[in-house]
């Protein structure tokens, strides 16, 4: 017992059902399957969540069920306390007998479940939902919790609309040693760390591991920063190299393919976008994250994508060559024919041959192409027109994807692992999903607290967009590298 | 103030005893009211009571009555008919499979005859010791659920199951539509579980003691029927070495019952001594008289009567007769049935003005409507507790209304587990004594801990079965109402109701000003 305490923090995570446990371990544990369910009883095992780095536990939270029969409990250590004439220092004692009890089992399920992990050393997080009144019901609870002798911090978690946090602080405060505020759904990085900081305080043992731990986290979340970084870059990438074509019969108005091919594009920019998503998720610790999008999304793509006319026909051979090609083509075989000529003058005609060769021949391929391409060998045509859409390779277009990932990550990288609604990405993020505090980004608009994707985009002016256009205009392709640096900035 | 040339309606006589499709039909109509605002129930139910002429005692003939009166009038679904009509298929098919396959028995064992005689041994072990072991089990199932529940094989299903139960073979093989009936009167939630059961247990008795004693009428039918037929050559054989001697006391001790009323049916010592036969002699020994042969029939039917019939017979009307008793508890312990028989039986006063008002002042508003499942209204004049604090006590309840208004004791809160005990059965008897529910308001915000369903299990062993318990939930929202529903449900107590319309003051003021404090989304909480 005395080992488990120097060695190892564990926290136990306590209180009434359904006040929120499971949902204060699933933020800090960054584990969206933590199950949490509104029905009280959800958790009927205690179950540990231990912080590794490389193997090595730093710490353990303890998600525990809720008390069910506290007054039972306590009466059982009154009346034992009163048989052994015990004085305070036996408590908790007491208290280990009564969770080693055999008949304890099953009778006090729930309790000698939740208290096994105290008994054995563990600090004690008293969670209370602060948005309902305090109660007498929760002082044998408390009782029960003071007899152990451990160190303990109550968490208040307003879990609703009404605020009763006040009234939960004054109770609070003459059952446990610190009350803190914590709104396990809606708390960003830089809180949980406050709260972890705040366990290591509740005993001198604990201290050292949680600094350590505290450390390890803030470079995880900036290593973590730096993957999502990346795959947002390779989408980047991709998205601008991206085209769709089809191939059409001579006779087809090529106009006609417009509508169906942009569409063709936009399912897998869409697709690229998803990937994306699903990889900057992962990421961060989320697994089956649903996010929902408003009809914005698709406008604001639609408006990027007007901007440069991605529209474009061109012909096809049967011999895989396009107009282009054959013009090529045809330049060149003009351009040795004149050079014949150039030659046979003894240079005289300064290479005029082969140019005017080169021109007339790359004319006489273009114009042929198309002539080419109407003829039938047995009924097959040699060839035909191709559509084609995309690249999109328009700042705005690059603007808009960017803006949209970046908001993707950061409400990805600031969300509690206990939420399990929906994220909503789109003009309207409510009150879970506010702007990036940080309103160097935001380009002195962010007053209003919905601050969605247009404001993500209008704030990536040009000066910060430049490093990652130049990085995607690369010689050979865009240089994932400097995009990827790029994009990090940009995340900060 | 009704038109005076209108006639007076029929006065209700009285029905007989409820049936089964009286009591699935008093569930289904009951659970249809929940919905209804309290004022036209009152209306309803006191006009049909105000015609009922059946003594007061007789409260399962008077709920007979009412349902019978409300089906008559039709409009709402009484799935009743069409399950007990399923029931009565089912007990037919049984009792025809049970008739046929005794004949079939009985022809059986009569012409198996390997040496030219049938071997009365082998007849009786088919015909009565065989049925006997089935009725051993059938015994089993019909003790007391606690001892039931240490046997094995009997007490491996919940509730009046059992492996050996043909009925419930014959109930698995029937048409879609009749096994959906049944099922929806036996697999409607635990509550309604704890009241069925008894009627599972002695219908299928019932049914299966039918199909018995239909298998024994047609082995004995058969048995006669080739008596009189055919020429049967009767004989005895056994492997173990028996003495003659020994047969004879077995038979004669077999024979007792009917040895007075019917001596040619005790088997002689002679006869016993000369239709023996052996493997190796496949003859007869040639100086044993012929009819000898054809007077064992007289012992084989008689043991066919007295140790496979009229068992089965008794048994039969056993199970008819407890299943008659228990359709009689099962009507009055209906849950809303004792609501019904005072609406029925107590005289509607009505003050307020208009036809359309709601006399009996219950808030039938769209709320109410929606929590219908298991809702009920405020009982009026029950006895209060209130749960950890849920509503002060005195002054502030009082100011706002009537003294009744204040809960008549408290549990739970500070107050420790004895506390508790004692609450609980201050409250019982004050229930008992003045006839009414018993009401605990909770705080409706906070989730349901199992130490107030201890209490609840405790006050509902202080109050027995029949008497209502309304949880009064103080301050909570919808999602808070269902997780209560859902608490209280799985209880399995069909007298427990809730309801979230309470006529008292929360304790904290804060609370009424913010009704819908408890109505939090699921999400988060864990």
């Amino acid at each position: 017992m005395a080992e488990a305490r120097e060695t190892l923090p564990v926290f136990a995570v306590v209180g009434h059902p359904n006040k929120g446990k499971s949902s204060l371990v699933a933020t800090l544990a960054q584990d969206d399957r933590v199950p949490i369910a509104p029905d009280p009883g959800t958790t009927t095992t205690a179950r540990r969540y231990p912080m590794r780095v490389d193997g090595d536990v730093l710490y353990e939270l303890v998600d525990t069920p809720g008390f069910q029969r506290a007054r039972g409990v306590l009466a059982w250590l009154q009346a034992e306390a009163q048989r052994a004439d015990a004085s305070a220092a036996d408590r908790p004692g007491l208290v280990d007998r009564f969770v080693r009890a055999p008949d304890h089992r099953e009778r006090f399920s729930d309790e000698v479940e939740l208290l096994a992990p105290i008994v054995d050393g563990a600090g004690i997080l008293y969670v209370v939902d602060g948005s309902v009144p305090y109660g007498a019901e929760y002082e044998a609870e408390m009782e029960v919790l003071r007899w152990t002798g451990r160190p303990s911090l109550a968490v208040i978690n307003p879990i609703g609309e009404a605020d009763y946090v006040d009234e939960w602080r004054a109770a609070l405060g003459q059952y446990f040693r610190a009350v803190r505020v914590f709104d396990a759904l809606d708390a960003d990085f830089d809180k949980r760390l406050e709260l972890l900081r705040s366990f290591g305080e509740l005993e001198e043992d604990f201290r050292d591991a949680l600094r350590t731990a505290i450390a390890v986290l803030g470079a995880d979340r900036k290593a973590r920063r730096k993957r999502a970084a990346t795959e947002i870059a390779s989408l980047l990438a991709e998205a601008t190299t991206l085209a769709v074509e089809r191939r059409i019969g001579r006779d087809e108005q090529a106009e006609h393919q417009r509508q169906g091919l942009e569409e063709e594009f936009r399912q897998a920019l869409r697709r690229l976008e998803r990937r994306e998503r699903r990889a900057v998720e992962a990421i961060h610790d989320f697994h089956d994250l649903e996010v929902d999008e408003d009809e914005t999304t698709e406008h604001e793509t639609a408006q990027a994508l007007l901007q440069d006319d991605l529209f474009d026909r061109d012909t096809w051979l049967v011999f895989g060559l396009r107009g282009r090609d054959l013009a090529t083509a045809g330049a060149a075989a003009g351009a040795a024919a004149g050079g014949t000529i150039d030659v046979a003058l003894g240079g005289a005609s300064f290479l005029a041959g082969a140019a005017l060769g080169g021109v007339v021949g790359g004319v006489l391929g273009w114009l042929g192409g198309d002539r080419l391409g109407q003829l039938e060998v047995m009924r097959q045509p040699l060839g035909g027109q191709v559509v084609r859409y995309g690249p999109a390779k328009s700042p705005n277009f690059v603007a808009v994807l960017l803006g949209r990932a970046c908001l993707h990550e950061r409400l990805v990288a600031r969300r509690a692992h206990a939420r399990r609604d929906r994220l909503r990405l789109g003009g309207d993020a409510s009150r879970g999903d506010p702007a990036p505090a940080d309103g160097g980004t935001s380009g002195g608009s962010g007053e209003g607290p919905a601050v969605g994707e247009g404001e993500e985009r209008r704030a990536l002016d040009m000066r910060r967009l430049r490093p990652v256009l130049d990085a995607l205009d690369g010689a050979d392709g865009p240089d994932q590298g400097a995009l990827a640096a790029a994009i990090e900035t940009l995340l900060e | 103030m009704h038109a005076i040339d209108q006639p007076a309606p029929p006065p209700i006589r009285d029905p007989g005893r409820p049936n089964l499709a009286d009591w699935l039909d008093l569930i289904a109509l009951l659970e249809h009211d929940e919905g209804l605002p309290a004022g036209e129930l009152r209306r309803r139910d006191r006009a049909i009571g105000a015609r009922v002429e059946i003594g007061a005692a007789q409260s399962a003939r008077w709920l007979t009555a009412w349902v019978r009166e409300r089906r008559s009038e039709g409009g709402e679904d009484a799935p009743g008919v069409a399950t007990a009509e399923a029931v009565r298929w089912a007990t037919g098919i049984l009792g025809l499979a049970g008739l046929v396959f005794g004949a079939s028995a009985a022809l059986g064992a009569l012409s198996f005859q390997p040496q030219g005689r049938i071997n009365v041994v082998g007849v009786l072990a088919v015909l009565v010791a065989a049925p006997a072991v089935l009725l051993l089990f059938a015994l089993l199932n019909a003790l007391p659920a606690r001892l039931r529940r240490r046997l094995p094989l009997v007490g491996s299903e919940p509730e009046g199951g059992g492996l050996l139960q043909p009925a419930r073979w014959v109930l698995r093989a029937l048409p879609q539509r009749l096994r959906a009936a049944l099922e929806r009167v036996f697999g409607r939630g635990r509550a309604l579980e704890r009241l069925a059961a008894p009627i599972q247990r002695w219908g299928l008795l019932a049914a299966s003691q039918g199909a018995a004693v239909a298998f024994q009428l047609g082995a004995l039918v058969a048995t006669l029927a080739l008596v009189v037929f055919s020429d049967l050559s009767f004989g005895w054989s056994t492997t173990l070495r028996i003495e003659p001697e020994a047969a004879h006391r077995a038979t004669t001790l077999l024979a007792t019952p009917w040895a007075g009323l019917w001596p040619e049916a005790v088997p002689s010592s002679e006869l016993i001594e000369q239709t023996r036969f052996f493997r190796i002699a496949a003859r007869p020994a040639p100086d044993v008289a012929p009819e000898l042969f054809g007077q064992w029939w007289r012992f084989v039917v008689a043991a066919l009567v007295v140790y496979g019939l009229a068992p089965r017979l008794a048994f039969f009307v056993f199970a008819r007769v407890r299943l008659r008793r228990g359709l009689d508890r099962a009507m009055v312990d209906a849950p809303g049935a004792r609501r019904l028989l005072g609406r029925m039986r107590d005289p509607l006063v009505e003050t307020a003005a208009g036809d359309d008002g709601d006399a009996s002042g219950a808030p039938s508003d769209g709320a109410a409507g929606a929590e219908r499942d298991g809702s009920v209204p405020w009982p009026e004049g029950a006895v209060v507790l209130s749960w950890a604090g849920a509503v002060a006590r005195g002054p502030g309840n009082d100011a706002d209304g009537p003294d009744a208004l204040a809960p008549h004791g408290e549990a739970g809160g500070r107050l420790s587990p004895a506390d508790d005990l004692a609450a609980a059965a201050r409250a019982a008897e004050a229930a008992r004594e003045r006839d009414r529910p018993v009401a605990i308001l909770v705080r409706g915000f906070e989730p349901p801990l199992l130490e107030l369903l201890d209490f609840l299990a405790e006050l509902r062993r202080q109050l027995g079965t029949g008497h209502e318990i309304v949880v009064g939930l103080v301050g909570a929202g919808p999602g808070d109402v269902a997780t209560w529903r859902r608490r209280l449900t799985a209880t399995g107590d069909p007298w427990l109701a809730w309801t979230s319309d309470v006529p008292f003051v929360p304790e904290d003021t804060g609370l009424a000003a913010a009704p819908a404090v408890g109505a939090h989304e699921g999400n988060g909480r864990g």
